[in-house]
This record gives C-alpha cells, structure tokens and sequence, in this order.
C-alpha cells in the first residue's frame, strides 16, 4: 500500500509523459499520415534537451523548447522525402527512420553510446507536464477551428478533393508531420528529466506500439481520446502491476477488445453514454461524431 | 575463408526469407501486415523446444511445432482479422484497426509464452541431429547446419509447388490480384484468406524453430529481432512478391554476415535501415514489386 503511495508522484509523471506522447500520434494518425517515426523523434526530443541542460546549462524551459523544435525541424527535413509516400510505405519508411535514429545513437560516444547520459538533473514534476498538456491542447484547439484546422479535415477526408479546392497539400502534410515530431519531442525532453537518464534503447518499437495503443484504445476522434487512452492504460498497467507479468496480458486483450468491439474506442463509449458531457467534449472541433458524422469543413 | 562467408550468409538469409514469405504472402491477399507473425515464430520454435526436451522425436517436434503455428494462424484468422474485415466502414482506417489487433494478438501470445516458460533462454539439447562435420570444398559445414539449409529449401520448393501448381495457390493468386474479380469467378475469398494465414503461420512456424535450432536459443521475446528484419526484407523485395521476399532474405542475410565478418558490427542496423529508407524513396517497389502499389 506504502508501494502504491509513494510511487504515485512517479505514475502522475507517466501519465504526463504518456498524454504528450499520445497527443504526438495522434495528431498524425487522426490525419490519414501513417508516419510512425514517434520514438525517433521522442528519442531526438530527449536527448536534445538533455544535452541543453548537461553540456549549456540551459535553463528547463529552454530545454524543453529546444526539445520540441529540433524534432520538429528534423521532421521537416525528413517529411521533404518522406511524405511523398503513403500507406504501408509510409509506415515501414518512418519506422526506418526511428530505427536510424537509434543506430545512431547508439554509436556516437559523444552521447554515450549504449550506455547513453545518466545522473541528469530531475526537473520534471506534473503540473509542468499539466501545463503542457493543457497548452498542446489548447493549441489544437485553436488550430482546430482555424483555416488551417479546415484544411487539415479536408485533406484526411479526400486528398485529391483537397487539392483541387486550392489546398497546399504538400505543406499541410509537412505540418502534420511536424507538429507531431514537436509533441512527442517535449514528451522525450519530459521523460529524460524526470528519469534521470536515458539511453537509446528506451526508444525501440515496442515503446512505439504502447504509443499507437494510447491512441487506439481512447479513439481517434478527438484530442480528448488520446489522452483518455494514455491516462487510462498508464493507470491500469500500474494497478495491475501486482499481478506481475499478467498486466501484459490483460493490456493485450484489453486492446483487442478495443479493436474488435469498440473501434471508436473509450471517447467512443464516452460519447456513446454521455448527454451531459460539456459541450467542449462533445463539440470539439476534430470531431467527427460530434457533428453527425459530418465535419465542420463540409458545412 | 569467403566461401564460407557466403554459404553462412545463405543460410542465415534462407531462414530469414522463410520468415518473410508469410509477411509478403498476407500482405499480397489482404493488403496489411500481419505483425502477429512474430509471435507465432516464436511459438512454433518454443513448442519444438519444449518437446524435444521432453524426449519427442527431432522430426515429430519439428511437425508439432508447424501444427501450432497454423492453428495460432488459424485462431488469428477467426478472432482478430475476420472480424474486421467484416465489419461496416468505420471511422478508423481498417488497416490501421488490424494492425493494432495483430499487436494485441502477438503481445498476448507473448505474454503468455512469458508465463509458461518465464524469462530464461530455453536451449535444445546438445546435438539434436548428431555430430559430424562435412568438409565440402573450402566449406566446412556441420550437420545441423546442412539439415537446416536443406529443410529451408525444401520448405521453399513446397512453398512454390504450392503457390505456383495448386488450385489452392492459383485461388490465392486470384485474390491477390484483386479479391472482388475473384468472388466472381466462384472463389470462396474468406476460406483462400484463410488459408494463406495458416501457410504464412506455418511458414513462419518453420523459421522459428530452425532459426531456434541453428542458434539454439529460444525465449518469449525472440520473434521482436526479426520482427522488423522481416518487415525491411518484404520492402526490399517488393511487397506482395514472394521470390522478391526469398531474393531479399538471402540478400539480407549475406550483408550481416559480412557487415558482422569486415565492418565494425554496431553500426549495421542503422546502415540496414538507411539503405531501406532511401529504396523506399528511390524504388519503392523493391526488387520484384508491382508498380504503383506505393500510390494505393
């Protein structure tokens, strides 16, 4: 029970990280851009903000700027080549390009190599990650009912439709694939300074799925479900934590489960039960059940 | 001192092609990756291990552990992929539903592998096809090398027959193609799916436990290495081809026997991924691909 008490701080702290994490992928995955390159950028996050508070000194907001823009400019240069493709490709490229990044971290010495940079000041607590969470959504939101937001609806409904009304789908795609390099950047430049070290193996493709997973089971349809999921199966797998090895398990058949009955996922059963939820639940701009099955960018 | 290089490397290579044919073979009827298939390699290598420790026949293990593979592939078929591939359009993309199911599968399979024989590497016992060591040439080949090199092949040659000589494969074939065309000519689409999830289970099955025999370590988490090797061989190959998939394997495998044998060992992941992100962005076909599929 004392174990249960003394690492709640820690769970809040996952749960941060997890949210940020989630939101990263979602913000892809909610667009039709099957880019699975999250870890990679999470990895580049943390170590960029790492090395801005070890080596500079810098300052922890700096760290964590610093984490989220270097992805999102590494995103840029890799969505110039990347982003041509699509579907399955797409997918099998970016996740190269995580696995690229690990080899490559792993054999500069500079970084410490396997062993990775460890005894890194714990600057981490949760309402920093709170405040960031609530920034990064506040922020989709405004993008949300931005023209922007409209154009980015109107390129996961039908690309070619998109196009022809004017709609610059190379740069759209490229924000896209930005915005989520920046998320899950501040998520990785979060995580490093709350576990006090790091090192490339915490950025393999297991992590990846547990990422894809987050944003699976709380649904897709809005912000909200990304975060829904992250909170709730960070939560479950630490309360089922003293079952040992079978929380793998039942987080496996609790994701099949998902899948296979609720593929709107837990926003969905949300949405399902709830009349009463506040209206920025239910009417948030990325939604599509929100609006009867028909977008705002229709309208 | 090259030769031998090259025969290693094959044999490696063959191992990682039979492993890849079952990703390419799904991927060509169903358009998805089925990344349950890591799980069942493990699971086929496992149950070999766990019978032969327990006296059973070499061969007769070898056959169980091909039997577990295509009921898993079977139970996969009917609990994860089928369902979905019923289901009415849904705001998710299908394909992105059935990967994740695929993972969730694979991560249960895992677990309670993990259950069952806990997190130690289960070994076979010493010699499980006798010593003798064969001097061909400049090669030296030991005996459990040569039978796992001539079970690969015979696999492969099966596999073609299969494929290329069967009414089953020329149905497969079919659907492949495209699924609708083949409804209409009478083919039962959900019965030939159903097959090439148990062919690809059990070729992956097949992998597993030579690859668990030729290294002689078995373990729950042994199908997440090859994992993602598969997944950069079908691309190589070109997806949905399966001499494309063998092609890429053999090529695979001889560039980490000779990245391992004349080049510093820690940087060939990241120079394999390199190499696969760059053809994708220059041929995204791969070697043997159609054209176009990377638009669809």
């Amino acid at each position: 029970m004392l174990d249960v008490l003394n690492s709640h701080g820690q769970l809040l702290n996952a749960i941060g990280v997890n949210a940020l994490l989630s939101l990263g992928m979602w913000i892809t995955l909610a667009h039709n851009q099957e880019a699975f390159a999250q870890v990679g950028f999470m990895a580049l996050g943390a170590y960029t903000s790492v090395l801005l508070t070890v080596w500079v000194g810098a300052p922890f907001p700096v760290a964590l700027l610093g984490g989220a823009l270097i992805p999102a400019l590494i995103a840029a240069l890799v969505g110039v080549v990347v982003l041509r493709l699509r579907g399955i490709f797409l997918a099998i490229a970016t996740v190269a390009f995580g696995e690229v990044v690990r080899g490559i971290l792993l054999n500069v010495d500079a970084v410490g190599g396997s062993l990775g940079i460890d005894s890194i000041p714990v600057k981490t607590t949760a309402w920093k990650e709170a405040l960031a969470i609530a920034a990064v959504l506040y922020g989709l939101w405004r993008l949300g009912i931005s023209r922007t937001g409209r154009a980015l609806r109107a390129l996961r409904d039908d690309e070619h439709a998109a196009a022809s009304n004017g709609i610059a789908v190379w740069r759209t795609k490229t924000l896209v694939f930005c915005l989520g390099a920046a998320i899950v950047g501040l998520a990785g430049a979060f995580s490093a300074h709350y576990m006090n070290f790091i090192d490339p193996n915490q950025y393999v493709f297991s992590k990846l799925i547990e990422i894809v997973s987050f944003v699976v089971v709380g649904g897709l349809v809005s912000p909200w479900g990304a975060v829904l999921g992250a909170v709730v199966l960070t939560w479950l797998t630490e309360l089922l934590r003293w079952t040992q090895t079978f929380h793998v398990l039942a987080n496996g058949a609790i994701l099949l489960a998902i899948v296979l009955f609720f593929p709107a996922g837990l926003l969905g059963i949300v949405h399902a039960l709830g009349a009463r939820l506040p209206p920025a639940w239910k009417w948030h701009p990325w939604s599509r059940q929100a609006t009867g099955g028909r977008d705002h960018a229709c309208d | 001192m090259i030769w031998q290089q090259v025969v290693n490397g094959l044999a490696l290579g063959g191992l990682y092609g039979l492993f890849a044919v079952g990703y390419t073979l799904v991927f060509g009827v169903l358009n998805i990756l089925n990344l349950a298939q890591a799980a069942v390699y493990m699971a086929g290598a496992l149950t070999a291990q766990q019978l032969v420790v327990r006296g059973v026949n070499v061969l007769a293990a070898f056959f169980a552990g091909l039997a577990v593979s295509g009921l898993l592939g079977l139970l996969l078929e009917w609990s994860v992929l089928r369902p979905l591939r019923q289901r009415r359009a849904s705001l998710l993309d299908p394909r992105l539903l059935t990967l994740v199911g695929s993972l969730a599968f694979a991560a249960m399979l895992e677990s309670v592998a993990f259950l069952t024989v806990g997190i130690e590497i289960r070994r076979f016992p010493e010699n499980v096809v006798g010593l003798h060591v064969y001097h061909i040439g400049p090669v030296v080949v030991d005996r459990l090398q040569l039978v796992v090199m001539l079970l690969t092949l015979g696999l492969m040659v099966v596999l073609h027959w299969v494929v290329q000589r069967t009414g089953t494969g020329r149905a497969i074939r079919a659907v492949a193609e495209s699924t609708g065309h083949a409804r209409l000519m009478g083919i039962n689409v959900s019965r030939v799916i159903a097959i090439t999830v148990v062919l690809s289970s059990v070729m992956a099955g097949a992998a597993g436990i030579l690859i668990g025999v030729q290294s002689n370590m078995v373990y729950a988490y042994m199908g997440r290495h090859i994992e993602l090797k598969g997944l950069a061989i079908i691309v190589l190959g070109g997806l949905g081809s399966v001499p494309g998939a063998v092609l890429a394997g053999l090529l695979i495998g001889l560039a980490e026997v000779f990245a391992v044998g004349y080049l510093v060992a820690g940087l060939q992941t990241a120079v394999v991924f390199g190499i696969l992100m760059m053809l994708l962005l220059v041929r995204p076909r791969g070697l043997m691909g159609l054209v176009g599929a990377e638009r669809s």
